[in-house]
């Protein structure tokens, strides 16, 4: 085996880092990119008038029959405040146990204060600020006081040891039901930024890597650097050199961004969501990698190998977005979808290795192979609550006023 | 000496260059002809060891080639581009590293020969400033600035002023003077005719000659220059010669095979009355042209 000389390496990784990392353009996208990207992505969720919630508390509620009856409280208390919220999660999902357990997660998030489920004229309820070894335990209180005409409400503990509900205690679904819509525009806009801030990383690394071969090879600068080192030294050299460039991008985007959602109080997905973004990021990336490999390098000529780029980028990209949209709502079933995307991925690549040449038919080919991975990613998102057709459709039905 | 022994190389079962044997020596300048597409291009790649031969070996004084090897070679590519954004002195200093070359005593080599041909104020000025003859001289200096034993060039006079290239000549000179090995490609044989002591000829991958330039020149009939006394009648192409008139009564005689001086001298009196009848040297072009004929 041929040796490799450390020396090479470091002088090319540094080069490299030199050439492609400290230039202006790239120091500017290093701090004002992540700034851009996340005040588009959030403007309309920070302009957006905010209920008054910063003194009540979020309690979720799931009730199994007399919903009806609490939607009718709801009715009669419009206007009267309150110092609880309550967000109706009951059909939050498909059945009432995934409600409860979407629910369990929001709690345990700390996106709900509490959790008061009905069932049978009782109630069980779940707090979070109860001390940590009582959380996961059940605390059953009864509804000792319901004056349904009076429009005053009250729980108290079974045991008698805690009072759960502060005060005067007045249902306000309506105000409950537009602090919910905030919140879920405020998740879609968050996975979305996050979403294409991974992809703009990651891409920005490529676009790095491939213009920097694309410069030596056409300047034929390429064979002076090879009759000066071996290919071991330079790929090494130039794996370090973007491995610190793309490191400096992600921990610079990182922390701005953050800092920015701590800044406005927004809320983050938990680190396996993000981990489960970073997948279907990279999964996306690495196949428009190999697309570019396989496809623009040999066959294809500039002008066509950056179409095809952008249509693949679009088609591998919009997916992923759902994909992370899927993840954030955390619908398990979901989520096990999300492990078969590596799976299409790979099957697309392979067969464009098979192929390995390009032409209209197996393009067509290829699109299938995508557009059924969107197809199956999509569906289950269709049937749920967060379905962004039956969305748009009941927007759609309030902004006309019909129903 | 640098040897290259049944040295094959493919491109997409296409052979590029097939069974190739030759070898060059230290402290000769050696000519690497041929057509377009003869293989020059795969023979220098070969050596600097960018591709692998497909079978056949290569050695370097007798011995495979080590792995420091790259730091001996200086390499100037044909038509060499440059990083537009980055100052010729930071590439410099770069590619120096690479061959592990002394950066001080590198660099001070490198302004010498930047000053040598007239161009030292390049050193600070960026790749996208400057022009495509100082890109060369660049690349010049940068192969000559770790004083490299092999020196591989590879068009070196394309793009330089007949003063530079006359420059460049006497450095390639200087250079054999020390003993370096020099491998020399190029289509501008004009420049070459008097510089290079070896030739290797290539056509469609083959070796179709390797050895010293006067076996080279005589390794086809010769050519004849006549003079007559008188106007003669008009000389016609025969089966065993061409020719070309240069003046009224002067001609070049090419001839299509070996001919005695006196079968000529016979065929050409009965033309007219012979003033001079002298033997002349193909040129390194006239030769590699009836070489690589139908190429």
């Amino acid at each position: 085996m041929r040796k490799l000389y450390v020396g090479k390496i470091a002088a090319i990784a540094s080069w490299e880092f030199r050439r492609q990392a400290l230039t202006r353009g790239w120091l500017l996208s290093l701090f004002l990119l992540p700034v851009i990207l996340f005040y588009v992505f959030h403007l309309p969720v920070l302009f957006d008038i905010k209920p008054e919630s910063e003194n009540k508390y979020l309690v979720g509620l799931i009730a199994e029959e007399p919903y009806s009856q609490l939607q009718f409280l709801c009715d009669k208390d419009s206007g009267n405040p309150s110092k609880i919220l309550f967000v109706r999660l009951h059909n939050i999902s498909r059945t009432l146990d995934a409600s409860k357990s979407i629910a369990f997660n929001m709690l345990k998030q700390g996106n709900l204060d509490g959790l008061l489920m009905f069932s049978g004229g009782k109630a069980q309820y779940y707090c979070s600020t109860v001390p940590a070894e009582k959380f996961m335990s059940e605390l059953r209180v009864e509804i000792v006081k319901a004056q349904v005409n009076k429009l005053s409400f009250g729980a108290i503990s079974l045991a008698d040891e805690k009072i759960f509900f502060p005060e005067t205690k007045v249902i306000r679904f309506d105000i409950a039901q537009k602090m919910f819509e905030f919140k879920t525009g405020e998740i879609i806009s968050t996975l979305a930024h996050l979403s294409i801030l991974f992809f703009m990383s990651l891409s920005f690394v490529a676009g790095i890597v491939i213009r920097s071969f694309q410069e030596e090879k056409s300047n034929k600068l390429i064979e002076v650097l090879l009759s000066s080192t071996g290919a071991a030294e330079l790929s090494i050299g130039k794996f370090i050199s973007l491995f610190c460039i793309a490191g400096a991008q992600l921990i610079s985007w990182l922390v701005i961004t953050l800092g920015l959602y701590k800044g406005y109080d927004l809320v983050l997905p938990s680190i396996p969501a993000l981990a489960l973004i970073a997948v279907t990021q990279i999964s996306g990336l690495l196949f428009f990698i190999a697309l570019y490999l396989l496809l623009g390098v040999r066959q294809l000529r500039e002008s066509s190998t950056q179409f095809v780029l952008s249509f693949f980028s679009l088609v591998v990209f919009i997916p992923n977005i759902f994909a992370a949209g899927l993840v954030m709502i955390g619908d398990s079933t979901i989520v096990n979808l999300l492990g078969y995307m590596p799976l299409f991925t790979t099957v697309t690549t392979v067969m464009q290795v098979c192929v390995n040449n390009f032409s209209f038919s197996e393009m067509i080919l290829q699109n299938g192979l995508l557009l059924l991975y969107s197809i199956i990613l999509l569906y289950p998102l269709t049937k749920s609550d967060y379905n962004p057709f039956g969305m748009f459709g009941k927007s759609l039905k309030k902004s006309t006023g019909k129903d | 000496m640098i040897q290259f022994t049944n040295v094959t190389r493919y491109y997409d079962n296409h052979p590029a260059v097939k069974e190739a044997n030759f070898a060059f020596h230290g402290g000769r300048i050696t000519g690497l002809l041929g057509p377009n597409g003869a293989g020059k291009t795969t023979i220098i790649r070969l050596l600097l060891q960018i591709i692998p031969p497909d079978s056949g070996y290569i050695l370097i004084d007798g011995v495979s080639p080590s792995a420091d090897f790259s730091n001996r070679i200086g390499f100037v590519p044909e038509e060499f581009g440059v990083y537009k954004r980055d100052r010729v002195i930071d590439v410099f200093m770069y590619l120096s590293r690479l061959r592990n070359a002394e950066p001080v005593t590198a660099r001070a080599r490198f302004i010498e020969i930047l000053e040598y041909f007239g161009v030292a104020m390049l050193i600070k000025k960026r790749g996208a400033d400057i022009s495509k003859g100082q890109v060369q001289i660049m690349q010049i200096a940068i192969a000559l600035a770790s004083d490299p034993d092999i020196l591989v060039l590879d068009e070196p006079f394309t793009g330089l002023d007949p003063a530079n290239q006359e420059k460049l000549s006497i450095l390639i000179h200087k250079l054999k003077s020390r003993n370096k090995y020099i491998l020399l490609s190029t289509h501008q044989l004009e420049n070459v005719d008097n510089l290079i002591d070896d030739i290797i000829l290539l056509d469609k991958g083959k070796v179709l000659f390797s050895g010293g330039r006067r076996d080279f020149s005589l390794s086809l009939e010769n050519n004849y220059f006549v003079e007559f006394e008188d106007i003669p009648t008009e000389i016609k192409e025969t089966e065993y010669y061409t020719c070309k008139q240069l003046t009224p009564r002067t001609y070049q005689i090419f001839c299509k095979m070996n001919i005695e001086f006196d079968e000529i001298a016979k065929s050409l009196m009965t033309i007219g009355k012979i003033l001079v009848l002298t033997r002349t040297k193909n040129s390194i072009k006239q030769q590699f042209l009836k070489l690589t004929e139908g190429s």
